[in-house]
């Protein structure tokens, strides 16, 4: 069985691009409730969104002021988009859902259930939370900044939201938690000095964590009291990664024209979550590329 | 005869004569100056002036035209031009104020003169007034001439007025003059400042190699007979009247005169750091010395300073002299009579060449050659450790450490006892088999003039051998062991060279009698011991045990062929264990009742209980001892053969032992006759020794196979008690038999004409070595390729010049009968000696010891340690005794190696060195978690350790080569490269374990500290990039590169299942807690894959080890003071908070108890009884039990803890619950006003006073239903109930295992 991707989709308002992110981190794909509603009060967007929100597809460059670093623009090439879905090919063993064994170490948590979020397939079999970026900013090209406001990780129902999340290096992370219990936020950063600190219940203003580095794959987020508690974060120095939708579905715009290896990542995937180290893709300026992952279950470790 | 005017002898040849022997005299007068005028050591001295003097020039050069020193030069010269210009412009100015102090100065000086003549006056007055008391004068006279007085004081006093005035107008125009000149000044002082190392050189220069009068007052000095008064060329004597030496019969101070010569040894400049670094200069001559900066011997500086010669040094030079070390003849003042000893053959050629050097015969303690120079140590350090582990000095003596080990390893004391002691008098180190029954124990226990020796026997218990193996099997490992295990340490007793001539019948005859017999012995003499066994029905299961076998900890220990990652070898190999056990149920019995109780087994084993108990996962019943069994075992038994006899000759040559051995005792025809008959002559009560095996019960003749058996176990207990296997083993019947070798205590002064070497040069004539040469050949080749230039011309490759000069040096030593050379051969085959002598001498009467796996490196370090064993300690002030912390950190070194604790546990932290650009590193701030109070108590537990080596790395940066200084820092890794990185890329991340002070910046412990792969020093091992490796922890290691290759865990999780490295221990638990936990170690830690198990030590051993960690980290040991507990502080806390404690209605610890009960702490903790819940057992983190917290930590440590544990342990899944950035939420908000900072002081005192809370609350309500104990309403209603900590002392945990004691914690 093979589907692929549905090229005609496109996101184009900033609001729809938020109402994507914030599904993304909402929907845990085995049924289970969504948690954030779309909204643009919800900085939870975490792709691209820079320049998007000034409605400009335009090189980031070349905006007046608006690089800070103000190096050479870039060629005329220009910028492009790039856009497809990951597929799943073959029938995964179902997960055992969580909720019995959260049940046992603290019922409280149990009540919204636990879903097992290590693969969550969505419509058409489309995989969720795959990582899909850019090891390095290409060579020669501004980066631009990253958004000022940091991007908020909350913990509702003994659940990290969103489970999958790329963030800028030197953008602010918030750590929330909605829970009646204490959570214990600990950041299994590789680069950057990690971060292991008790976050008490209910707390709306939570605090700010900033990675020091970026990372080369996605790591790990545990509480270490609720130890099915699990998320995975990808601190980038550039803004060209995305995490699939509920439906895999994923969108990287003002790409750099240009030929790029991307790296797709899972966290369900055998050898170091890598499931393409050399995703080769031609960057058109001002044309939208689309690309399709088909996987093969056997990819997976369950 | 009548007197005549005639001359006896003719008086012209009488002239002549006397002037021939005139011209005689006065030329060998002459001759014999210019001979002392020319000696060695003058020679030397005139070179080193010269050297000095070069040295001198070259550093003024490189002074004035370092490029610092001429921009401060130039800048001040500058100034001072600026500042003479400045002052001329202002001249009219400078020359008023000038004029001004000159006219101030005048007027001072005048009034000062006035006033001492006016005092005059006042002193007259004064003096007459006296004289008239004196002669009773008049009251009128009296008051007329006080009067007279007071007037003359009043003048004085105006005078003194005006003194004081005319000072005050000095100062004012001298501060004005100086103000003027104060630019000129100023670069005037900065130059001064500037020269003064220069100036100070100069005039060192100057001295050294003086001109004009000074140049010819010393050379006048230097000339005959003038030059014995003061002469500056003279022999330089260090005169140590405590440290004497042995001549002859007499025993006299030591002169040490070695510094004539060595003239340069002592010479240090600031900071301990050698003036002329010993080195060998590539180019010829002195200048060349100073251009390069290496110094060959006599003129080059002792190497490290820090620890030898200087005053700061532990042997001052004033104090030890030279010979005390490194031996030779202290008062010879020439390179031969010093008795220098050459390096190896090649080194004495040259010598010989060089300085007419053969050595002195006549000298007994000739200086040590280079490779044995550190088997003097021993003369004072009787403890050995110090010199392989110190924390300042680091290894010193590394080879006869290694020697010293290797003895300990193989348990040579066994039959060499190295007895340190005289008496109770130290005589050097002490390497003895402890008591081997508790009645020998009581007697040298309670005699005063004895000491007990402390080793125990290395080879394990046969007491009951015949459970385990059978007589085959015996036969076969005794014949030659390490054909069964190739890594044994057992020696080879049979087959050597004076059993397996090919001409040597006898050899060949008895060989396979004497190991049949001795298997005989052992198995008949096997005696009973409890087993446990495995529950009725248990279904062992071999590939869970494969996995408990890794986890549980043997592998920390033993190696094993299914896990060839794995190398330990302080206990044996494992993978050939099913082949040699007894088959079937007894094996198994055997296996599984060692590995769950080895004491049982072998009561002075090595070998821990590993707590192996069966528990439950889910519904299973596992037995992991079981299991490991039937791991170890599933491959099955093997059949061994023993050695064969042609058939039929066996029992002849069994009686022919017998006869051998019984005409020791009874004559030759009463041996026959016993053997005829087989009948003993005596009854079996009256026979002391071992011909007691040939008795029978009642005195009567035996049948066949009873005799056999007895012929047997007699010639097995003969040949066990010829060989000594009891030096090694504990065997029935031998529990009182002495040790059958030569002592060694003072084998390194042996007499050597008392050495045998018998026909050895014979033998090393036939033998071949491993190249196929005789050892001659071999040594005339090693000859041949050093002198053709050695390994700097390609004639020895690799290490092979050490290798074959070490092994010349020991043959020629061994052909000039030396002990180093006897030694030498002695340990490559001990029954070479017998060669040819054999043929001459009883079989009983053959050499005995056996060979053992050594090699030449080995054999060099043993020497090293023996050669030292002189027996001839000096004054007790030199003997290093230490006490307190030193004492205790080499005894507990003693015991990390015994117990082989490092197994385990990392004892030091691997560190790592790379080339850093200082900018790089930026200090580490405050998050907004922490507390300034936290950041204090971290640099007063962890204090900041310079990471700034000194040393340089050469980087390429950018394409272009870069020196960066090297940075280093002990910390683990926690990420390694991606292999698919480009190497420029490739990338390791650590954690650093400790406070670094970077160039004056702090960076915490925990920080990530990226580290690129072409940065790290060279050398590192590219696995982990670990510079100087971890001590200790291998097991802990492999145990995390296997745990965290599985799907959930990361290097941070799989650490906290390992064992704990025991970094900074001493900071952490209270000394009588880890004496505890030491006897009786208890279930601490939750989320470890194993326990800490407990080992068969002593309550003494026990004691030590807990002081020893203490002692590392200088804390206080055996005991502690807790002054959280003192009622004072409470109160005072209560105080302090009390503003918080009123609407409770509570008091100070009981709010802290509520906060850590509150739900922080108790989601992964278990208090009180309460186990904390948990949803996935292999997932969840679990602390440690927090009642255990009281008596175990010490509370700075856990104050710390509590604010930031990462700092203390960075892969920490304990988070940091009372951040500063955030106040307390839900009930913990009622708390304290919710301070974080707060709660978290209280946690501590609430934890460091839990019995007492304990204690309390059980009164009113069990802690186990509710969270808290009731609170007192007031907080000094407990002072009258008597000591807290008293009672705190009757609290024990209770929880699964047997449970500790608990220490007192004062």
């Amino acid at each position: 069985m093979r589907v692929t991707a549905k090229t005609s989709l496109t996101f184009v308002a900033p609001a729809a691009v938020l109402a994507l992110a914030a599904t993304v981190a909402g929907l845990s794909g085995c049924g289970g409730a969504q948690g954030v509603t779309t909204g643009a009060s919800a900085p939870t967007a975490i792709t691209i969104r820079h320049g998007k929100e000034k409605g400009e597809a335009v090189p980031v460059a070349a905006k007046g002021g608006g690089n800070p670093a103000g190096g050479g623009p870039v060629a005329a090439a220009g910028f492009g988009t790039l856009k497809g879905k990951v597929v799943m090919q073959g029938t995964p063993k179902p997960l055992e859902s969580l909720t019995a064994e959260a049940e046992t170490k603290a019922p409280i948590c149990a009540k919204a259930g636990i879903p097992n979020e290590k693969l969550v397939l969505g419509e058409g079999n489309g995989v969720a939370n795959v990582f899909i970026f850019l090891a390095k900013a290409p060579p020669g090209v501004s980066v631009p900044p990253p958004p000022g406001e940091p991007v908020k990780f909350d913990q509702k129902d003994c659940r990290f939201l969103p489970h999958a999340l790329i963030i800028r290096a030197d953008q602010g992370l918030r750590l929330l938690n909605s829970d009646g219990v204490t959570h214990n936020t600990h950041i299994y950063a590789t680069r950057s000095d990690p971060f292991n600190q008790a976050i008490p219940p209910h707390d709306a203003k939570g605090l700010e964590y900033q990675f020091q580095k970026s990372e080369a794959k996605p790591i790990e987020v545990k509480c270490d009291i609720h130890s099915w508690m699990r998320a995975y974060q990808l601190p980038l120095d550039h803004p060209w990664g995305a995490v699939t939708s509920p439906n895999g579905e994923f969108e990287i715009k003002n790409v750099p024209a240009g030929t790029y290896k991307f790296q797709v990542w899972h966290e369900a995937a055998g050898g170091g979550g890598y499931l393409d180290r050399n995703l080769e893709v031609t960057i058109k300026p001002n044309e939208v590329t689309t690309k399709d992952i088909p996987y093969d279950v056997s990819k997976l470790e369950l | 005869m009548p007197a005549t005017e005639s001359n006896f002898r003719d008086v012209k040849k009488v002239h002549v004569v006397f002037a021939v022997t005139a011209v005689i005299m006065l030329l060998t007068t002459l001759w014999m100056m210019a001979a002392d005028q020319s000696r060695e050591w003058t020679g030397y001295q005139r070179s080193f002036e010269k050297l000095q003097s070069q040295k001198q020039i070259a550093a003024i050069n490189s002074i004035e035209k370092s490029p610092q020193y001429e921009t401060s030069k130039e800048e001040l010269d500058a100034k001072k031009k600026a500042a003479k210009e400045h002052l001329e412009s202002i001249k009219p100015q400078v020359d008023a104020a000038n004029k001004k102090l000159a006219e101030a100065d005048r007027l001072f000086d005048q009034v000062s003169r006035n006033v001492r003549s006016v005092r005059a006056y006042r002193d007259k007055a004064r003096a007459d007034f006296d004289l008239a008391v004196r002669d009773n004068a008049s009251q009128d006279e009296l008051k007329r001439l006080q009067k007279e007085f007071n007037e003359k004081q009043a003048i004085v006093d105006t005078a003194e007025l005006d003194v004081q005035a005319k000072k005050a107008d000095k100062d004012a125009a001298q501060a004005e003059v100086k103000t003027l000149n104060k630019s000129l000044d100023d670069a005037n002082a900065g130059l001064t400042k500037l020269n003064t190392d220069l100036d100070l050189r100069e005039k060192a220069l100057a001295k050294l190699d003086p001109t004009g009068f000074s140049a010819f007052k010393k050379t006048i000095m230097e000339w005959p007979i003038i030059n014995g008064f003061n002469s500056p060329l003279k022999i330089t004597q260090d005169w140590l009247p405590t440290l004497t030496i042995q001549l002859g019969m007499a025993r006299t101070a030591r002169f040490d005169r070695c510094r004539s010569c060595h003239v340069g040894i002592d010479r240090v400049e600031a900071g301990n750091i050698p003036s002329f670094p010993m080195g060998h200069p590539k180019g010829e001559g002195l200048s060349n010395m100073v251009l390069e900066n290496k110094y060959p011997n006599p003129f080059g500086t002792h190497p490290n300073p820090d620890l030898y010669l200087t005053g700061a040094s532990p042997h001052p030079l004033q104090r030890f002299g030279c010979t005390i070390c490194h031996d030779g003849q202290g008062s010879g003042t020439s390179f031969k009579d010093a008795s220098h000893t050459p390096n190896d053959p090649y080194t004495s050629e040259t010598w010989h060449e060089k300085h007419h050097y053969a050595s002195n015969h006549f000298w007994d303690t000739p200086m040590q050659p280079e490779r044995l120079r550190e088997s003097t140590c021993i003369k004072c350090h009787h403890s050995v450790v110090e010199l392989g582990v110190h924390p300042t000095f680091g290894a010193s003596a590394p080879k006869l450490y290694k020697g010293y080990n290797l003895i300990k390893e193989y348990g040579c004391f066994g039959c060499h006892e190295i007895q340190g002691f005289d008496g109770t008098r130290p005589i050097g180190p002490d390497l003895r088999l402890e008591p081997s029954t508790e009645a020998e124990a009581a007697k040298i226990a309670a005699d005063p003039t004895q000491i007990a020796g402390t080793m125990r026997k290395v080879g394990p218990s046969l007491r009951h051998v015949g459970k385990k193996l059978t007589p085959e099997f015996i036969s076969y490992w005794v014949e030659k062991p390490d054909r069964f295990r190739p890594t044994t340490r057992m020696p080879q007793f049979f087959h050597n060279s004076n059993q397996d001539q090919p001409d040597d019948l006898l050899g060949k005859r008895l060989q396979p009698v004497e190991i049949a017999s001795i298997a005989h012995y052992l198995s008949a003499n096997t005696e009973d011991y409890r087993q446990a066994r495995p529950a009725e029905g248990y279904e062992p299961d071999a590939t869970r045990g494969k996995d408990l076998f890794s986890k549980r900890g043997c592998l920390a220990c033993h190696s094993h062929e299914a896990f060839p990652d794995s190398k330990a070898t302080f206990g044996p190999e494992l993978s050939r264990v099913h082949s040699k056990m007894r088959p079937g149920e007894e094996g198994f019995a055997w296996v599984y009742s060692w590995i769950r109780d080895p004491q049982a087994y072998h009561p002075r084993s090595k070998m821990p209980n590993l707590f192996l108990e069966p528990y439950k996962e889910g519904k299973l019943e596992i037995d992991p001892a079981a299991d490991i069994a039937a791991f170890l075992l599933q491959k099955g038994p093997e059949k061994f053969q023993a050695p064969a006899t042609p058939k039929g000759e066996f029992n002849g040559t069994l009686d022919e032992l017998v006869k051998l051995f019984l005409a020791k005792t009874l004559s030759t025809a009463d041996a026959d006759k016993v053997l005829a008959s087989r009948q003993y002559p005596i009854a079996k009560s009256k026979i002391r020794g071992d011909e007691v095996e040939l008795a029978s019960a009642d005195g009567k003749p035996v049948d066949e196979k009873q005799w056999q058996a007895m012929r047997l176990n007699y010639v097995g207990r003969r040949t066990i008690s010829r060989y000594g296997c009891y030096g090694c083993h504990d065997i029935p019947n031998f529990e009182t038999a002495r040790p059958i070798g030569t002592t060694l205590q003072d084998w390194g002064r042996k007499d050597t004409s008392r050495l045998a070497p018998e026909h050895i040069d014979e033998w090393l004539e036939k033998n071949k070595e491993a190249n196929g040469m005789s050892m001659h050949e071999r040594v005339v080749e090693a000859m041949k390729a050093a002198r053709g230039g050695g390994t700097a011309t390609g004639e020895f490759k690799g290490d092979e010049q050490e290798r074959e000069m070490r092994a010349a040096y020991y043959y020629n030593d061994l052909t000039h009968h030396g002990r180093a050379g006897f030694l030498w051969q002695k340990l490559r085959d001990p029954r070479s000696y017998d060669y040819l002598k054999t043929e001459t001498k009883g079989y009983d009467e053959r050499l005995r010891m056996p060979k053992f796996p050594f090699n030449e490196e080995d054999v060099e370090a043993i020497s090293t340690f023996v050669l030292g064993l002189v027996a001839d300690p000096p004054a007790k002030e030199y003997l290093y005794r230490p006490e307190g912390p030193a004492k205790a950190r080499i005894e507990g070194e003693r015991l990390l190696d015994r117990y082989n604790c490092v197994g385990c546990h990392m004892i030091d932290m691997p560190e790592i060195h790379y080339a850093i650009e200082p900018s790089e590193i930026t200090g580490s701030v405050l998050q907004p978690g922490d507390y300034p109070a936290s950041r204090d108590l971290l640099l007063k537990l962890k204090p900041p350790r310079k990471a700034i080596t000194g040393q340089k790395q050469t980087v390429k940066l950018q394409g272009a080569d870069k020196l960066l200084p090297v940075m280093r820092f002990h910390g683990l890794i926690m990420n390694r490269p991606d292999a698919g990185d480009p190497p420029e890329d490739q990338e390791y991340a650590y954690d650093s374990w400790e406070t670094l002070d970077v160039d004056g910046k702090i960076v915490f412990p925990a920080s990530r500290l990226l580290v690129k792969k072409p940065r790290l020093a060279p050398g590192s091992t590219p696995q982990d990039g670990y510079s100087v490796p971890p001590r200790g922890g291998d097991f802990a290691q492999w145990l995390v590169e296997k745990l965290s290759t599985t799907r959930d865990l990361n290097r941070q999780l799989a650490w906290q299942m390992a064992p704990p490295p025991l970094y900074k221990e001493g900071i952490k638990v209270q000394t009588p807690w880890l004496y505890q936990f030491l006897r009786e170690p208890y279930r601490l830690r939750q989320t470890t894959v194993l326990r800490m198990p407990r080992f068969n030590m002593s309550a003494e051993e026990a004691q030590t080890l807990a002081n020893y960690f203490a002692a590392v980290d200088n804390e206080p040991f055996p005991y502690q003071k807790v002054p959280e507990r003192d009622p004072d502080y409470l109160s005072a806390q209560t105080t302090q908070y009390e503003k918080y404690l009123g609407p409770h209605n509570a008091d100070y610890l009981n709010e802290g108890w509520k906060v850590f009960n509150g739900a922080a702490c108790i989601n992964c903790h278990s208090l009180g009884g309460r186990e904390v819940k948990v949803g996935d057992p292999k997932k969840d983190i679990r602390g440690p039990n927090l009642e255990y917290a009281s008596d175990r930590l010490r509370p700075d440590w856990l104050m710390l803890w509590l604010y930031s544990p990462r700092w203390i342990t960075p892969y920490t899944s304990m988070p940091q619950v009372f951040p500063k950035s955030q106040s307390a939420s839900g009930d913990l908000a009622n708390y304290f006003g919710g301070d974080n900072g707060i709660q978290a002081i209280a946690t501590r005192d609430a934890l460091v006073n839990y019995h007492r809370l304990m204690e309390e609350g059980a009164n009113k309500k069990s802690v186990a239903e509710g969270a808290t104990p009731t609170p007192k309403p007031e907080a000094n209603s407990r002072s009258g109930e008597g000591s807290p900590r008293s009672r705190g002392r009757q609290r024990r945990p209770s929880a699964s295992s047997e449970r500790p004691t608990t220490g007192g914690s004062e």
